[in-house]
C-alpha cells in the first residue's frame, strides 16, 4: 500500500454475542470430544495402528516369517497371525483361523503386490496393508462365534470375494 | 503504475466508490460458459454409473445376468466405471465449474477483465487436453485404478500425464487470477477485496499449495514407474504424497460453495451476509488449516508414526471450526433474509425465504444435507472412531453428502441463474429445476443413510456387495435402499443436464428478465473490517510454516527412507 | 457496492435468535451422532499395535 496510514485507529472485528457464543460451544464441544478420544486411547486401549517393519514385497513368500503364514502359538491363549494379502488371486492366506476363547492374538499382516485392508466385523482391528509394510495389531478373543475380516481396499476384479474367517471355540 | 496517484484519497477508511456492477464481455461469458459446459458433459457422463453401482448393490439380474455382464463389453467391469464415476464427478465435473465459477468471480468482484485472458484460455485449454488424454486410458480399461490411483496398481502413463495436465492448467487459471488481483490491488489501496473474489482468490492459493501433493508423487514416482524408468515406487510414500493434496482437495471442493453462501445466497435470499469480519476470517482460517492434516486419511497406515496421526487429529479439529463459524453466519444470514420478507417469531423466517426460486432453495437444501456430512467428518476426523468406520461404506455415504450434496448442489443453484445470465436466456422450466434440487435431496436423504448404516454393519467400501460371499441378512435392506437412493439420484442429475441444455437452446430473453449476478451486501461495511484481515503475507507465512512443521519432519524421514521395491500390477 | 455510511438501526440490533435456536439443534444432533459412532468404538473393544 503506497498511501499513509489513517489516522483513526484499526477497527475491530465486531462479533454478535450469539454468535461468539457459538464459537465457544463448538470449541468446548471439540475439546470434550478429544478427551473422549483420549480417555478411548489410554485408558480403555482403543488404538491405531503403528509402524512395526519394513519388508520387501519381493521376497516375502519365500523368506521370512510370512513365507509359511498362518497362526502360531507363542503360549497357551497367545497366538501370533501371519496373513498375506494376495491381490494375484484375491485372497489371504490363512483364510482361515481357530482360537479358543479368552485367546489373545497379535496379527501381523502385508502383501507381496498391491494395497489391501483388513477388517474385523466386530472389532476395532481395521487396517491398511501396504506392500512393504507389516500392519499389526493385537486384540482378545473373548465370546465364542464365527468372525469374518474382509479386504476393504480395491484390489483388482477379486477383491469382492477377499475374506477370512476366525472362529472361536468355547 | 502511476494510475494510483490520481484517484486515492489519503483520509481514513473511506473506499473509493465501487461500480454498481460490471457487465462481462461476451468473450467472458463465453469463456466461463465453455467451463462450465465441459464441467456439465463430465457430471451426465461420470453419473451414467452411479445407478449402475447402486442397482448391482441390490443384485439385481435380468436374465440371470448381473448388469456389468449385460453391459459387457461396453465396460468392462464395476471397477472401470467406478473410476469414471470418481474422476468425471469428483476430478472434472468439480474443477472446470470451479475455475469457470471463478473466472466470474474474480472479474465481477474486482469490477475488471482478467489482465491475461489467453492466461485462461491456456490453462483451460491443458485442462482440456489433461481430460482427453487421461480419459483414452480409462475407456480403454487401462486405467481401472480409481480417483486415488493407489499405486501399485499401475495405470497406463497417459493417465498421470492427463491429470498433471488438469492439475497444471487449474493453477495456470489461477496465475491469471492473480495478475488480475494484484492490478486491482494497486489501483485500490485501503479498499478490502470484494468478498466473491476474496474467497474465490484465497481458494486458488490454498489449490496451488495444495496440489504439491499429487504434482510430486505423479512426477517422481508415478509416471515414470508407467514409463519403465523407475523400476519401483514406496507405495506409503504414495499414499502420504495423495493424501498431502487429498485433504485439501476437499476444501477446494466446498469453498467455492461457501463462496456463494457467504457472498451471494444471502442477496439471493433477500437479505444482507450477517458477518464479513467472519467470513474473511474463516476462509484465512481454510488456507492455513485445510492442508497440514491429511494423515487422518491415514489413521490406519501402518507406516505413519502415532504422534503425528495424534497431531493431524488435533489440527482436523480446529479445521472443523470454521465450517461450524459458517454454519452461524449463513444460516443467520438467512435468518436476516426472512424477516426482511416478513417471518415473525423464533422460526416464522424459514417458511418466508424465497423457497420457489430454484437457485435459493436447493443451496437451502445441500446446507440441510452438509449438517449430516460435516458431522461425519468430525467422526471421521477423531482418531481412534475411524477405526469403526474405515474404507467402509460409511465413507462414500460420507462423501456423497458433502463433494455431492453440499459443493455439487451449490454448484447446481448457481447454473441455475449463472447459465442463463451468460447466455441470455431465462431458465427453463424453473418449477421443474425446484423438483430437481427436491429430488435430489430427497435421494441423498436415501442414498446416504443407507451407506452410513451399511458402513456402521462393517460393509466395505469399493466393492460390489452384491456379489460379495459374506454379505449378512441383515445387510440386505440396506442395499436395496442404496439402489433407490442412486436411482432417485440419477433422475436428478439427468433433470439438471436437461434444464441445462433446453436453457441453452431457446431463444434468448429480454435484458430485464435475464438473471444479473447476485451480489449480497454486508450488515456491516467490509471497510470497517480490519486491514489484517485482507493482508496476505502474515497469513500465507503461517499457512506455509504449518505445512512445513506438520509435514516436513515424516516426510523427510520417508523420503530418506524411501523403499522403491514395488512394481507395477495390472490385477483388473 | 454502495458503501454503508449509517448503518440500519434495526440491522445494527438484529438479534439471530431462530440461528441460536438452530445451533442448539445442530449442537445436540452432533453430539448424539458422534456419541453414538464413540460408543460402537468403545463396545468394539480394545486393541493395540
Amino acid at each position: 500500500m503506497t498511501t499513509p496510514q489513517p489516522q483513526s485507529p484499526e477497527p475491530s472485528v465486531h462479533i454478535d454475542p450469539y454468535e461468539r457464543g457459538w464459537m465457544i460451544a463448538a470449541i468446548a464441544m471439540l475439546v470434550v470430544f478429544a478427551l473422549a478420544v483420549a480417555v478411548a486411547s489410554y485408558s480403555l486401549g482403543i488404538q491405531l495402528p503403528a509402524p512395526e517393519a519394513r519388508v520387501n514385497p519381493n521376497t516375502i513368500t519365500t523368506s521370512g516369517p510370512f513365507a509359511k503364514p498362518g497362526l502360531r502359538e507363542l503360549a497357551p491363549g497367545r497366538y501370533e497371525a501371519y496373513i498375506v494379502a494376495h491381490g494375484q488371486g484375491w485372497y489371504f492366506d490363512p483364510r482361515q483361523i481357530s482360537v479358543p476363547a479368552g485367546s489373545e492374538i497379535t496379527f501381523y499382516v502385508t502383501s507381496p503386490d498391491v494395497q489391501h485392508g483388513f477388517k474385523l466385523e466386530g472389532t476395532n482391528v481395521n487396517m491398511m496393508v501396504i506392500p512393504g509394510q507389516v500392519s499389526t495389531l493385537t486384540r482378545r478373543f473373548d465370546t465364542p462365534g464365527e468372525y469374518n475380516w474382509v479386504c476393504h481396499e480395491y484390489c483388482g476384479t477379486g477383491h469382492a470375494a477377499m475374506y477370512g474367517t476366525i472362529t472361536v471355540t468355547p | 503504475m502511476t494510475a494510483i496517484a490520481t484517484t486515492t484519497p489519503v483520509a481514513a477508511v473511506t473506499p473509493t466508490a465501487v461500480p454498481a456492477k460490471y457487465v462481462l464481455s461476451k468473450g467472458e461469458k463465453r469463456f466461463i460458459g465453455l467451463q462450465l459446459l465441459f464441467a456439465t458433459l463430465a457430471l451426465s457422463i461420470g453419473s451414467l454409473f452411479g445407478p449402475l453401482q447402486a442397482l448391482e448393490f441390490s443384485g439385481l439380474t435380468i436374465g440371470g445376468k448381473d448388469i456389468y455382464a449385460l453391459l459387457q463389453p461396453l465396460l468392462a467391469s464395476y471397477y472401470q466405471g467406478l473410476t469414471l464415476h470418481g474422476v468425471l464427478n469428483a476430478l472434472i465435473w468439480t474443477t472446470f465449474f470451479i475455475t469457470g465459477f471463478f473466472t466470474l468471480t474474480v472479474t465481477y468482484g474486482l469490477r475488471r477483465p482478467l489482465a491475461y485472458p489467453k492466461l485462461g484460455w491456456l490453462g483451460f485449454i491443458m485442462m482440456t487436453l489433461g481430460l482427453l488424454t487421461a480419459a483414452v486410458p480409462i475407456l480403454l480399461n487401462e486405467a481401472s485404478v480409481l480417483y486415488t490411483f493407489y499405486p501399485p496398481l499401475q495405470a497406463n502413463w497417459a493417465f498421470y500425464v492427463g491429470l498433471v495436465l488438469v492439475v497444471v492448467g487449474s493453477w495456470v487459471q489461477g496465475y491469471g487470477f492473480y495478475i488480475t488481483y494484484y492490478r486491482w490491488r494497486k489501483a485500490n489501496p485501503g479498499v478490502r477485496t470484494p468478498l466473491m473474489a476474496f474467497g474465490s482468490l484465497i481458494t486458488m492459493v490454498m489449490w496451488q499449495i495444495a496440489t504439491l501433493g499429487i504434482a510430486v508423487e505423479i512426477l517422481t514416482q508415478l509416471l515414470p514407474w508407467s514409463l519403465g524408468l523407475l523400476p519401483g515406487v514406496d507405495p506409503q510414500l504414495n499414499r502420504t504424497y495423495f493424501w498431502f493434496t487429498g485433504h485439501p482437495l476437499v476444501y477446494f471442493w466446498l469453498l467455492p460453495a461457501y463462496v456463494s453462501w457467504y457472498a451471494m445466497l444471502p442477496k439471493q435470499a433477500g437479505g444482507k451476509l450477517f458477518s464479513d469480519s467472519l467470513a474473511r476470517f474463516s476462509f484465512w482460517m481454510f488456507l492455513v488449516l485445510s492442508t497440514p492434516l491429511g494423515f487422518h486419511h491415514q489413521f490406519t497406515d501402518p507406516g505413519v508414526p502415532t504422534i503425528w496421526k495424534t497431531i493431524h487429529a488435533v489440527l482436523t479439529y480446529a479445521v472443523a471450526f470454521p465450517s461450524l463459524l459458517t454454519a452461524f453466519t449463513v444460516v443467520a444470514s438467512l435468518e436476516y433474509a426472512g424477516r426482511q420478507r416478513g417471518g415473525k417469531g423464533l422460526l416464522g423466517w424459514i417458511p418466508k425465504l424465497p423457497w420457489s426460486n430454484p437457485s435459493v432453495s436447493i443451496q437451502v437444501l445441500s446446507g440441510v444435507l452438509f449438517i449430516f456430512g460435516g458431522i461425519g467428518g468430525i467422526t471421521n476426523a477423531s482418531y481412534n472412531i475411524n477405526l469403526v468406520i474405515h474404507n467402509t461404506a460409511w465413507v462414500p455415504g460420507h462423501f456423497h453428502l458433502t463433494v455431492a450434496s453440499a459443493a455439487t448442489m451449490t454448484f447446481m443453484g448457481i447454473a441455475y441463474w449463472l447459465v442463463p445470465h451468460l447466455t441470455g436466456r431465462k431458465l427453463w422450466a424453473p418449477k421443474l429445476a425446484l423438483a430437481q434440487g427436491w429430488i435430489w435431496f430427497v435421494g441423498m436423504m436415501i442414498f446416504s443413510n443407507a451407506m452410513h448404516t451399511l458402513g456402521l454393519l462393517g460393509a466395505p467400501r469399493r466393492t460390489p456387495l452384491g456379489i460379495a460371499p459374506y454379505v449378512p441378512a441383515n445387510w440386505e435392506p440396506r442395499l436395496l435402499q442404496t439402489a433407490i437412493g442412486g436411482s432417485i439420484l440419477f433422475i436428478g442429475a439427468y433433470l439438471f443436464v436437461t434444464i441445462m441444455v433446453v436453457t441453452v437452446l431457446r431463444k434468448p430473453a429480454p435484458a430485464a428478465e435475464v438473471p444479473q449476478v447476485p451480489e449480497a451486501q454486508s450488515i456491516q461495511d467490509p471497510q470497517l473490517t480490519p486491514s489484517w484481515l485482507d493482508r496476505w503475507a502474515p497469513w500465507l507465512t503461517i499457512a506455509i510454516l504449518l505445512i512445513i512443521l506438520m509435514y516436513g519432519p515424516n516426510l523427510f524421514y520417508q523420503i530418506s527412507n524411501m523403499q522403491n521395491t514395488s512394481p507395477g500390477f495390472k490385477l483388473w | 457496492m454502495k458503501p454503508e455510511q449509517k448503518p440500519e438501526h434495526e440491522e445494527e440490533h438484529f438479534k439471530p435468535r431462530g440461528t441460536v435456536l438452530m445451533m442448539v439443534l445442530f449442537f445436540f444432533m452432533i453430539v448424539a451422532l458422534w456419541g453414538y459412532v464413540y460408543l460402537i468404538m468403545v463396545s468394539q473393544g480394545a486393541n493395540t499395535p
